[in-house]
């Protein structure tokens, strides 16, 4: 239960932060595992299920939105205003963690 | 002629792994899935292949859904009721799930829907049960045997989603707390 609320807490899953990165440029659904296998040279795929689920979770968080295709009828998404937010929000948070850990293993 | 044969299936709900693992071993003895039947699969006899199984849950999933599973590499076998799908792929696919959160995700939505009845049920039964069993004297002896059948009869559908809904819980347990 608590896992599912995460989004309303405010702090983002992986998956949920690799699409939303992915998304800051407009792309069809099933693209994204492509691309965030790529943006990351493969160190974190997305499984077809965990991205369908996420997306209905993030479009329903309206952090993401359906936006216009010009290609056919796949369903096109694009990262919205607050998503953009939440994101750097979930980055600065990424950094605290990562600078904390450095410090104190220096 | 077409060779197919069936195959029994433990009970998704408490041996979904163990399945997919079974269709597994058959399709490279060259039985391939072909569709659910009853309480367990149709295969046919094909050449044999080194190919996985997994199992989704989705009520009347839509085009998008299985166009990201055609995208991973994820064929759809078949489907019961528009609901439970049966995917394969070439081992080494990504798996269909990659996150603890959305894999709670689908077993809860099991375990919610085993237990919207389930529960219910429970609590009938226990007081059918005290009823017919409890010798109360406002009921006559012809309604305590007719309150006993009932409650006998409803154990039937009690253990086909009670069950269920025990194993689903179980598994929410083991994937909230081994992280």
């Amino acid at each position: 239960m608590a896992r599912k609320d995460s989004l309303k807490a405010g702090e983002l899953t992986d998956t949920s932060f690799f699409i939303l990165l992915s998304l800051t440029e407009s792309k069809h659904g099933y693209l994204i595992m492509q691309d965030v296998e790529k943006m990351t040279e493969g160190a974190v795929s997305i499984g077809p299920a965990s991205l369908y689920t996420t997306i209905k979770k993030l479009v329903a968080a309206e952090l993401i939105e359906p936006v216009p295709s010009i290609e056919g009828n796949k369903k096109t998404y694009l990262i919205t205003e607050s998503g953009k937010k939440l994101l750097n929000e979930d980055i600065i948070r990424r950094e605290q963690i990562i600078r904390t850990a450095e410090r104190v293993f220096e | 002629m077409r060779k197919t044969k069936y195959v029994g299936s433990g009970g998704l709900a408490f041996e979904e792994e163990k399945d997919m693992r079974k269709l597994e071993k058959l399709a490279a003895e060259g039985w391939m899935v072909e569709r659910f039947f009853l309480l367990g699969y149709i295969l046919k006899k094909e050449e044999p292949q080194h190919r996985i199984f997994e199992i989704d849950y989705r009520k009347d999933p839509d085009e998008e859904y299985f166009s990201y599973f055609r995208g991973a590499g994820w064929e759809h076998v078949t489907s019961q009721s528009n609901y439970i799908h049966l995917f394969t792929a070439t081992p080494g696919t990504t798996p269909l799930y990659t996150d603890t959160s959305t894999k709670v995700d689908k077993y809860k939505a099991e375990q919610q829907m085993t237990g919207k009845v389930a529960l219910p049920l429970l609590l009938i039964e226990v007081i059918l049960f005290v009823l017919g069993l409890g010798e109360f004297s406002f009921l006559s002896s012809l309604l305590s045997s007719i309150i006993m059948t009932i409650a006998i009869i409803l154990l039937v559908p009690l253990v086909f989603l009670g069950l269920p809904w025990i194993a689903y819980t179980y598994r929410l347990i083991k994937l909230t707390t081994s992280k």
